[in-house]
């Protein structure tokens, strides 16, 4: 405490806590960015519209249901 | 419960404030921190009562000023606006800054007056918001004005606390006069400053008059808001405690000019010269904040930058009548930039209190979660693909593609070149703060240390929020066909462009901001972590060097105003002050008039004489005038003179008099 420091560079490096915390964060963040461009990603880039593909009875199934209706 | 959520501030602040000796620092923690959290509880109610269930209401507490057609009352509202998008990101944010300030300022002698002063501040800000009219509106925006200036003014023995304080507080006056005048325009023109009335007559009222009413509203807002030419008032305030620059100068008191615009909007929209107005000069403002921004050294200062530069994005959409997704990134910009804030507060207190970016350097290794923090409202703030802005600022530059119009090419044009910019001071300062090679003494990295769980946690619950707010609340705030917002705002069917910006937009125009944000980000990190010797090269040549000096300088907006404008408003007052006032004024008024009127008593005084014949002129005169009186409308026979006969032979009586005294 209050004797002399000793030689060397020692400093306060984090503790696990928040090493774990900032990895956690981290994680979350780059995990969630990643799942929402797998999901919506080819919309993002143009390579799809969004009002295909939501399975709401638009889908080639749906129109055959319809022509066999018919 | 709707007007505890305004009381409960208030509360805590007037027992932090005037009982703060008996209750102590703890005790002031406590109160202001519960208060604070319980407002914000009953806030979430109330945004599920009234923005999920769709239920606005106003509460009429009583009348306030009633004189001739003026009928003011102390009356509020609370509907989608004021609930969803200004309760909320307030009320967290506050709750949070208070709980930060328990640790950052803990060791500061004066924690009650500042804990008083950041929960007054926040009753302020719900009151400007939740006012049903204007002028209800008018106090909160003055006190938070006032607060503002107790808080930046926070540590008064600084000098340059106390010129920042007094620069915010003068420069915000400068657009209080246009809103006050704005106000005297609405009730000439409405004959009543409510919402309701105001709002509900606009569209039969003529252009022109709105046009100058929305003018002298963007007055008050360019103020409030920093905007061009009212700006340099924000980034000097970051003279005042971090907590005040996270709390006051990022997230709330900036946003009220917004409010005040975006309320207007049932107003705005019906004057197409004013929206084209305020799109320019939000789109010239995001512009140039953000080529401010690259060059500052001051950590507080680059983050102050950006957010006049966001305030500029948020300005433009509104000038693009789009409100709603204005209002979305008020929200957003309100998170990731109060955990920025925050964030350099926790860097700024672990590095010896220092602010200087050059003197940072590797500090990723020493504060890894502050880092990840910043990183996380670094990423926010340049629209990185699904975190929270994305949703917002990306939508506004397309929105102002969309229009296809002057207005919207510029608007567009300059919000991408800023996204770009935008993108390289953000990875400048993570570059320079956490990246690099260390820059600073020994001593600070020995002593630099992550913060207490105090200071943990809000910048946790804020880095989650400027994650997951955009995705999770997108579709409510801007989703196509919405109508959350309901009533409370309104775009003309002829401004509406999403469906534009959402379906028509080459991909091209919709990946431009992205393409520059990532190659600003990129070239940042090259700059400032590969090849430093490069960026000194670059200043190091008389070009470099006077664009250096020119954005460094904030394109000499303060040489301009100290040199000119204030030395010529000082001169204007004195002249005022000693020709008007002390001149002119006390010649006809106060003075003049009991000078006349001693003068008067003293002469009249002189006409008693003694003199036999003076007393027989006076008689003739007299009979004289009572002939004239009675015999003039025979003598002359005109009605005007007939009737105004007295007035004449007074007034002529009054010279005879009174002449002598002249001399």
């Amino acid at each position: 405490m209050a004797g002399p420091h000793a030689p060397g560079f020692h400093p306060h490096l984090p503790g696990f806590k928040h090493k774990f915390l900032a990895t956690t964060l981290g994680a979350t963040m780059w995990f969630f960015i990643f799942y929402r461009a797998r999901k919506d990603g080819a919309k993002l880039l143009g390579w799809s519209h969004p009002w295909e593909g939501h399975g709401h009875g638009h889908g080639h199934d749906a129109h055959k249901e319809h022509q066999i209706l018919a | 419960m709707y007007l505890s959520i305004l009381i409960l501030p208030l509360l805590g602040s007037i027992v932090s404030g005037l009982m703060g000796r008996k209750i102590g620092v703890s005790g002031s923690h406590i109160i202001t921190c519960t208060c604070l959290i319980l407002s914000s509880i009953l806030a979430s109610v109330a945004f599920y009562e009234v923005g999920i269930c769709g239920s606005p209401l106003s509460i009429h507490l009583n009348s306030w000023i009633d004189s001739e057609f003026l009928s003011i009352s102390w009356e509020f509202l609370f509907d989608q606006l004021t609930d969803c998008s200004m309760f909320i990101p307030v009320l967290y944010i506050s709750s949070l800054i208070h709980i930060f300030s328990t640790d950052y300022m803990s060791e500061d002698p004066h924690n009650q007056r500042f804990f008083s002063y950041l929960s007054l501040f926040t009753f302020f800000m719900l009151l400007l918001v939740s006012g049903a009219n204007y002028f209800v509106m008018f106090v909160g925006w003055e006190g938070i004005g006032v607060v503002s200036y107790l808080l930046i003014n926070f540590w008064f023995t600084r000098l340059q606390a106390n010129k920042a304080a007094i620069l915010a507080l003068t420069m915000n006056r400068v657009g209080d006069m246009g809103l006050s005048i704005g106000f005297f325009a609405l009730f000439a023109l409405f004959g009543s400053i409510d919402y309701a009335t105001v709002f509900s007559l606009a569209p039969f009222m003529n252009e022109t008059a709105i046009t100058i009413i929305g003018l002298l509203l963007l007055t008050g807002a360019m103020a409030k808001s920093a905007q061009i030419p009212l700006h340099s008032w924000l980034p000097g305030s970051m003279e005042g405690p971090t907590p005040v620059s996270a709390l006051i100068h990022a997230a709330t008191l900036v946003t009220a000019g917004l409010y005040l615009l975006v309320r207007s909007s049932p107003l705005l929209e019906y004057s197409s010269t004013a929206l084209l107005v305020i799109t320019l000069v939000g789109a010239s403002t995001a512009f140039f904040a953000a080529t401010c921004g690259l060059v500052q050294n001051d950590l507080k200062r680059i983050i102050a930058f950006s957010t006049i530069s966001q305030l500029g994005y948020m300005v433009m959409a509104v000038g693009l009548s789009q409100y709603n997704v204005a209002l979305m990134h008020v929200v957003n910009h309100a998170f990731f930039k109060a955990l920025l804030f925050l964030g350099a507060g926790a860097v700024i207190h672990s590095f010896a209190d220092q602010q200087d970016v050059r003197r940072f350097g590797g500090l990723i290794n020493f504060l890894p979660f502050t880092y990840t923090c910043m990183l996380v409202g670094s990423l926010s703030l340049l629209a990185t693909p699904y975190l929270t802005a994305f949703y917002s600022k990306d939508l506004i530059i397309e929105l102002a593609y969309a229009q296809y119009s002057f207005s919207g090419t510029y608007a567009f044009i300059l919000g991408s070149l800023t996204a770009g910019l935008t993108a390289f001071y953000s990875f400048r300062l993570i570059s320079l703060v956490f990246l690099t090679v260390p820059n600073g003494s020994r001593n600070a990295y020995l002593n630099a240390h992550e913060a207490n769980l105090a200071v943990i946690i809000p910048l946790f619950i804020l880095a989650l929020f400027s994650i997951f707010f955009g995705f999770v609340f997108s579709d409510l705030f801007v989703g196509i066909g919405s109508d959350f917002f309901a009533n409370s705002l309104f775009i003309h069917p002829n401004n509406i462009s999403i469906i534009e910006a959402e379906f028509s937009l080459p991909i091209f125009i919709k990946l431009l901001p992205a393409i520059l944000s990532l190659f600003g980000a990129s070239l940042a990190i090259l700059l400032y972590h590969y090849t430093p010797n490069f960026v000194i090269e670059l200043t190091d040549n008389s070009i470099g060097r006077k664009i250096y000096t020119f954005l460094n300088g904030k394109y000499l907006f303060d040489v301009v105003y100290n040199n000119y404008i204030i030395s010529g408003g000082l001169h204007l007052g004195y002249m005022i002050s000693k020709v008007l006032d002390r001149g002119v004024i006390e010649l006809v008024g106060p003075y003049g008039l009991s000078n006349t009127l001693t003068n008067t008593g003293i002469n009249i005084g002189k006409l008693d004489t003694g003199v036999v014949t003076t007393y027989s002129l006076y008689i003739t005169l007299g009979l004289l005038s009572l002939l004239f009186l009675v015999f003039a409308p025979i003598l002359i026979d005109t009605s005007l003179f007939s009737e105004i006969r007295l007035v004449i032979i007074y007034l002529a009586a009054l010279v005879l008099v009174l002449s002598p005294s002249l001399k």
